[in-house]
């Protein structure tokens, strides 16, 4: 996006004589025109780029759509893959392995390029490289995996990571770049005894700048399998009154790993105490958890409506109003000073001696 | 001429990846037009997200943002760029089928997610393993709240599309 600026303006100091009081009045108008353009001023926006590189990984030992190995502690095991360009243009392919967490609502999160990476992610061995590919090529690519030996069983994750090199530019008035990306999967388990945990421990409220609530309830695997949760919440109000519920899926929540399971919140709450309680389970870890009642107290600016810009305070037309009234003034004192200016000129002039 | 010829088509698939891709890619970008103003601004836009996938083993697509970085006279700050929080995801639309499987109203190509704000990943369309595999397209609507009294500049985000295969 793209915001530009009106050119300042540049007023000159007042001089004494009527004629410049006249150009004077005539410059500030033209000054206020200026600002009321700066304030009107039209943003447009609109953008569509050119089409990113087409880049993707292919396991060349496995017909499946991720890694997903049982290894033993100790145990070192070679990963073969493709790292292909399927578009029609060269492209420059950035790979690297990236620490996986578990998304708002679980699923599958992959960390940024250069980001910090820790737990699974430091058994693999898979340097951060960029390889030049041209249209339909691809280049083949060892991933190794060391499970360290103190490592307890359970269920581990990681990820590889092909980008291209460089974002993609979207000219226009709106500059957004982007990066497509696919990351695969590097699952791995650690056999013996599989344990699940599950704790939910918060609720808070969360606005986004937009104006959209959500009733964020805090979702704790403290097991060492990954847990596809589902179940039911209900929010009520102090008095146990129902105000919003109903059933909740989440995608996967992974071992050792916490998140929230963000509700939408289609009613406004007004200030005051709240209650929410929700239950989730696996049948298949298995596992079942209950909340119990969780707080949730708002605050009155909390619960103020947000400011959208269709029903948020406009200050343009008022000050343009106060520039109009400003200008018209400016108008009036610019006459009373040139009549005041006549009538100081004609006793002089009529007074003067005819022969003088 | 015939050897020459294996040859030859022995080389391409030497250098030719499998063709078994999956990849997704967002365009056409659009925002409605914004005023400038003394008060925050919700502006809304589309993405338009293409998935290709010849594999068919399923898979998931998320999108996040960083933030708006500004540019302008007033100095490259953080305190001058919008945050990331600042553009948020609205409910997809319904995945549109272009070419190959027809989508399975179960198992997707289909909606996944709740929206929300872009400073972190959101999931906007997913397919089961056996499903998905084909083009489809998928508009997502998005809104962009320009904070009060922004720096006359230019403001630029990255947004990153990444389709996953994962447990």
């Amino acid at each position: 996006m793209t915001i530009t600026e009106v050119p300042t303006h540049q007023h000159e100091p007042l001089e004494a004589t009527p004629m410049r009081k006249r150009q004077t009045v005539s410059r500030i108008a033209t000054g206020l025109a200026a600002t009321v353009a700066l304030l009107a001023m039209a943003i447009s926006v609109n953008a569509a780029g050119p089409e990113a590189p087409k880049l993707g990984i292919r396991l060349l030992d496995s017909s499946t759509a991720y890694v997903n190995l049982t290894m033993r502690p100790g145990e070192t095991k070679v990963v073969r893959l493709e790292l292909g360009n399927y578009g029609t243009t060269p492209a420059t392919a950035r790979s690297y392995v990236a620490d996986v967490y578990s998304m708002i609502n679980g699923g599958m999160g992959v960390g940024l390029s250069g980001e910090v990476t820790s737990g699974t992610t430091s058994w693999l061995t898979f340097p951060a490289k960029t390889v030049e590919l041209e249209a339909r090529q691809a280049v083949p690519e060892t991933l190794t995996i060391n499970v360290p030996s103190a490592a307890a069983p359970g269920d581990y994750i990681s990820a590889v990571v092909i980008e291209g090199d460089a974002p993609t530019s979207q000219s226009g008035d709106a500059t957004f770049n982007q990066v497509d990306r696919q990351a695969v999967a590097i699952a791995i388990r650690v056999p013996g005894p599989l344990v699940p945990g599950l704790s939910l421990p918060t609720a808070a409220l969360r606005t986004t700048p937009g104006g959209v609530s959500y009733i964020d309830l805090g979702v704790v695997n403290s097991g060492n399998t990954h847990l596809h949760l589902a179940g039911s919440y209900a929010l009520t109000d102090a008095g146990g009154a129902q105000i919003a519920g109903g059933g909740v899926a989440m995608d996967t929540v992974y071992a050792g790993s916490r998140t929230v399971l963000a509700v939408p919140l289609e009613v406004r709450l007004a200030p005051g105490h709240y209650i929410v309680n929700l239950s989730l389970s696996d049948p298949t870890a298995p596992i079942t958890a209950s909340s119990g009642p969780l707080p949730l107290d708002i605050g009155a600016e909390v619960a103020a409506p947000p400011a959208p810009a269709t029903t948020g305070l406009d200050l343009a037309p008022l000050v343009a109003a106060v520039l109009a009234l400003g200008l018209a003034l400016g108008v009036a004192v610019a006459s009373g000073a040139s009549i005041v200016f006549r009538r100081n000129r004609r006793p002089a002039s009529e007074g003067s001696p005819a022969g003088s | 001429m015939i050897a020459v010829f294996a040859a030859s088509l022995l080389a391409a698939a030497v250098v030719m990846p499998s063709f078994a891709a999956t990849t997704a890619s967002i365009a056409n970008l659009t925002l409605a037009a914004a005023t400038v103003k003394h008060v925050t601004q919700a502006k809304p836009g589309t993405l338009a997200l293409t998935v290709n996938d010849t594999v068919g083993l399923g898979w998931n697509v998320t999108v996040q943002s960083s933030a708006m970085k500004y540019s302008g006279a007033f100095g490259t700050t953080p305190a001058n760029d919008f945050p990331a929080a600042t553009l948020t995801a609205a409910f997809s639309a319904t995945p549109v089928r272009t070419l190959g499987q027809a989508i399975d109203p179960t198992n997707g190509p289909k909606i996944v997610g709740t929206g929300g704000a872009l400073n972190a990943a959101v999931k906007v369309i997913n397919a089961n393993s056996g499903f998905g595999k084909g083009t489809y397209t998928q508009n997502l609507p998005l809104t962009l709240t320009v904070p009060a009294n922004p720096r006359q500049g230019t403001y630029t985000a990255t947004l990153t599309v990444t389709i996953t295969a994962g447990p």
